[in-house]
Parts: C-alpha cells; sequence; structure tokens
C-alpha cells in the first residue's frame, strides 16, 4: 500500500471517538479489505500523543510519550516497566524496578492524588514524571457510555519546569453522542507559560482547569441563544404552523427574496 | 465491491469527527474507489451554493440535480454549466409541480429561518406522476455574526410519494440536519458538530398532485420541529451532563455534602 494510503489511514485512526479506537480499526481493515494489515505504529503513535488508561496488575496507568523509556513504558507508582501490545491493548512484559522517588516528587504527587479524587467522578487517573528539569503532569478521566450512546473523554498535561517554576500546557474535552446520528464535542485550552510557586502548583492547576470549564458552559449558552436559536425558530413570528396548499401564496415574502444573502 | 466495506464505511463515518466528513469521505473514496459511487449517493454533507446566472438566485446543490459537473438550478431549469443533451429533466408536469414546491419552500424558509436558502428537486419514478414520485428539500442557513463565533445548518429530506388509491399515498421521508458550531472565544476552541437523521413514514389523503406538496411540507414542518428539539437537546443538554461526568467544578465532598443537606431538608419537611 502507497505511502499516501498509509497517511490517510493515520488520519482516521487519528480522528477516533474516545473508546471506539477498535471499531474504527476493524472499519478500516474491513474497507481495505486487508484483515492482516498491522496498524500498531499509527495506533501507538495516536494513544500515546492522546493518553490512554491501560489496565496494569490491579490498577490503571497512562501511557504516553512522556514516559516512555527506551522500548518500555515506566508506571511509578507501581515502580514497574512494560511494553503495551498495541493489537490487544494490554500491559505485556512487564518488569519491576528500584527507584529513590524525591521528596519534592512525593509532595507533589500526593496533592495531585487528592486533587483528581476530589473532581474526576468516573474512570480518571493521574500520573507524575519526573525529569532532571522539570515535572509532567497527565490526568486523564474517561466516561464510556455506549447502551447510552456517549463516550467521553477529559485530558490534561502539564509541563513544570523546576528553575524558572514556569508552567505550560493543555486541556482538552472529546465528547461522542450517537443517538440516530454522530455529534462530536471537541474543546480544547493552552496554558501559555505561567511563574507559579512549587507548593502552589495543584490549586493553581485547579482553578485553571475551573475556569476552562467554567467558559465551556457559557460558550454553550452563548452559541444556544445567539446562534443556534436564529439558525431557525421554533415557530414562525406569528406563532402559527405554515398554511401549506396554494393559499400559501398569501403569505408575503420579507425582505429577503429568494435564495437569500445571508449564507 | 462487497457489502461488508459498504457497511463499515458508513460505520466508521458515523464515529470518525463529523466536521471533517468532506474529507473523510474524499479519503474512503480513496481507500476503496469501489464504494465511492455508492458511498457519496448515501452520506449527507454540508450543502454547498451555486449561482444561476438565468434568474441571479442562489441554490443549493446536492447529487440529485447533477450530471457530470453541472448542475440543474431550480428557478431556471437551466444546467450550470450546460450538460450534456441527454441530462435528465423531470416530465413538464413535475416541472410545473417542482416550480410550486420551490415557492412554497421559499415562504416556509422565509417564515422559519429568516434568511439562509432552499432549493426542491423532484424527479419521476412512474411513468405517470399521479402514481407517485420523488424528491428532495435542502436548507441551509449560517451565521457568521462575529468572527469568534459561528454556526451552520444544513437541511435534506429525501422523499419518495407512492399513491396507493386515487386518495392516499404512502409518504416516506428521510431527514437529515447537520448542525456545525463553533466559538473561539478567550483562546479556548469550541468545535459541537454533527448531525441527527430520522426516517418518517405516514400514510396521507391527497386530492391533486398539488396537495401532495401540501402534505410533505406539513411533514417536513413537523419533522423538523423534533429535529430541531433534538439537536437542542443533545448539544447542549447532553453534551453538558457528559462533561459534568468528566469533571466537577465541585468537589466531590462539597456534592456530598450538599446532598446530605438536601435529604436532610427533605426528612426535615417531611417530618413537619
Amino acid at each position: 500500500m502507497s505511502a499516501s494510503l498509509d497517511s490517510i489511514i493515520n488520519d482516521m485512526i487519528k480522528d477516533s471517538p474516545p473508546g471506539e479506537l477498535h471499531n474504527v480499526v476493524s472499519d478500516i481493515k474491513t474497507i481495505i479489505q486487508d484483515d492482516q494489515k498491522d496498524l500498531s505504529s499509527s495506533i501507538e503513535d495516536f494513544l500515546t500523543d492522546d493518553f490512554e488508561l491501560i489496565q496494569l496488575k490491579n490498577d490503571y496507568t497512562v501511557i504516553s510519550k512522556h514516559n516512555k523509556e527506551g522500548s518500555k513504558y515506566v508506571d511509578y507508582d507501581s515502580k514497574t516497566k512494560f511494553n503495551v501490545d498495541f493489537k490487544k491493548l494490554v500491559a505485556i512484559d512487564l518488569e519491576e524496578f528500584e527507584l529513590e522517588l524525591s521528596d519534592d516528587y512525593l509532595k507533589l504527587n500526593k496533592s495531585l492524588k487528592t486533587y483528581v479524587q476530589e473532581h474526576f467522578p468516573s474512570h480518571f487517573k493521574s500520573i507524575l514524571i519526573e525529569n532532571e528539569n522539570d515535572f509532567i503532569i497527565i490526568i486523564l478521566d474517561l466516561k464510556f457510555s455506549p447502551k447510552n450512546f456517549y463516550n467521553g473523554k477529559w485530558s490534561s498535561f502539564y509541563k513544570y519546569d523546576k528553575v524558572s517554576q514556569q508552567v505550560s500546557g493543555k486541556i482538552k474535552i472529546n465528547v461522542h453522542y450517537f443517538e440516530d446520528g454522530n455529534v462530536r464535542l471537541i474543546t480544547d485550552k493552552k496554558l501559555e507559560d505561567s511563574k507559579v510557586e512549587f507548593n502552589d502548583l495543584v490549586s493553581f492547576i485547579n482553578n485553571f482547569e475551573n475556569d476552562f470549564e467554567k467558559h465551556v458552559l457559557i460558550q454553550f449558552q452563548e452559541l444556544n441563544e445567539k446562534y443556534f436559536k436564529n439558525l431557525r425558530r421554533q415557530l414562525p413570528i406569528n406563532r402559527a404552523k405554515v398554511q401549506w396548499g396554494r393559499s400559501i401564496n398569501n403569505y408575503k415574502l420579507g425582505q429577503d427574496v429568494a435564495g437569500g444573502k445571508d449564507v | 465491491m462487497s457489502d461488508e466495506a459498504y457497511d463499515a464505511s458508513l460505520d466508521i463515518l458515523r464515529r470518525l469527527n463529523p466536521k471533517k466528513i468532506k474529507t473523510h469521505l474524499n479519503n474512503i473514496c480513496r481507500l476503496a474507489p469501489d464504494l465511492a459511487e455508492e458511498i457519496l449517493t448515501s452520506v449527507d454533507t454540508p450543502l454547498e451554493v451555486k449561482r444561476c446566472s438565468e434568474s441571479g438566485k442562489n441554490f443549493l446543490i446536492c447529487d440529485y440535480n447533477r450530471d457530470g459537473d453541472s448542475y440543474r438550478s431550480p428557478w431556471s431549469n437551466v444546467y450550470m454549466p450546460a450538460a450534456d443533451e441527454d441530462a435528465p429533466y423531470p416530465s413538464k408536469n413535475l416541472r410545473a409541480l417542482e416550480i410550486h414546491a420551490n415557492d412554497s419552500f421559499d415562504i416556509y424558509r422565509d417564515l422559519y429561518y429568516d434568511g439562509g436558502i432552499s432549493s426542491i428537486y423532484l424527479w419521476d419514478t412512474e411513468d405517470d406522476e399521479n402514481q407517485g414520485f420523488a424528491g428532495v428539500i435542502l436548507l441551509k442557513k449560517g451565521i457568521d455574526a462575529s468572527k469568534t463565533n459561528s454556526g451552520a445548518w444544513d437541511s435534506v429530506h429525501v422523499f419518495e410519494i407512492n399513491t396507493i388509491d386515487k386518495k392516499t399515498a404512502v409518504y416516506k421521508i428521510t431527514s437529515t440536519i447537520i448542525l456545525d458550531l463553533t466559538s473561539n472565544a478567550d483562546d479556548a476552541k469550541i468545535d459541537l458538530s454533527g448531525s441527527l437523521t430520522r426516517q418518517t413514514e405516514k400514510e396521507l389523503q391527497f386530492k391533486d398532485s398539488a396537495s401532495h406538496i401540501a402534505n410533505i411540507g406539513s411533514l417536513v414542518e413537523d419533522i423538523e420541529y423534533k429535529l430541531r428539539n433534538m439537536l437542542q437537546e443533545v448539544y447542549f443538554g447532553k453534551t453538558k451532563d457528559i462533561i459534568g461526568d468528566l469533571r466537577t467544578t465541585q468537589t466531590t465532598t462539597d456534592i456530598e455534602v450538599d446532598k446530605a443537606k438536601h435529604s436532610d431538608l427533605i426528612k426535615g419537611m417531611n417530618s413537619l
């Protein structure tokens, strides 16, 4: 298969709604009529960019490009390195290791876990990664409810520079609703470099995420009241349904003539 | 061409981001060129606008008024640009009905949409249009009032009329509304887009061929009313609830405290 067809497949995988990757992959294989097509590397790219929960021992962890060392992913909570079978989406080749976590790591991880516990009600997980110069925080919360025709995902990513005390990051919400149709909400917001004391980091994140969530809900109201309502009225201005039939010509057309200009 | 591949194409288009439906549709056609024709006729995408140089009015285009790269204008019955000699036209009687349908829906459009464009195309399914015919009703409206936010609505109603006897006909309508809303305020990007589809089948009385248009008109009016309510509920109700399932601005402890207070209050009231 040519490179450009592979890139088409890659684009489709990247556009998968939360919780439906396996459906998308199976559709692609049926469309190209190649059941054996190996899509593991596209799947790995997508999931590690977009973050994904993977079951590890009796808990879950997050896979991302940031907690990958060599060919293995690292879970600091259980001090385990592992590979992922991207066909089955399971952790394999588990390997425990010894690591002395810093005091700052333990302190930040504790307040992060408390925060996540308090604000993310569904299938949530946070991970903290300490590098030489920075801390990386990833938060995920998944709500899959295919029986009720929806799947949703919250993800946030933050990078905190230990020296400059600057934090940057991004929040993304991705919701798919599919009863009698296909409706998608994708919303994201970037956090530009902001200076925060180490001890205030989690409460800063809490405020940033609260503000974003409130902003989205306010914009929903704006889109509903100023846009949706002006696209098509619920009833004509005189609140009466149209008199269809020959007498319809008794209506006087408004100022905008047929094939109006508003499009 | 396999049925499985066709079904998988429709399935994947119900999953991938509807905002990019045209790109995904073209990509599927590249992956499986054999499927292209059937997929392109069975998937609705946001409608495109063309100008009728005969009437000077805009019209909406779709597969049903297309011949090659030309599209028939509902206002002048002329293909833009000119089509081959064998391009299809409705029969003389059906064209008269098509004019009446376009005039009627133009009034409907004005009353409900206060702007936008409508186009109706009819085609013969029987030798005699008294036994039935088919058609498509297209409506489009866009709002781009500010630079940060925008909205677009596209309705596609494909219908078929089959007369049972001289007074009764069965009306089958497949309706899709594509709704696209975008907000870019305050550096946060919100894309809320997609479509809902509804099938309707109804048996109604009719007098003459013009009364078919009246019947279709009130059916479409009802369907759009219902779909509009469904869209409002899904776009602004369900998605908001799902966001609340993913993250709460209140802490779970506070939510529990509120719940406890609330149930105490109810207990207190019940014991009064």
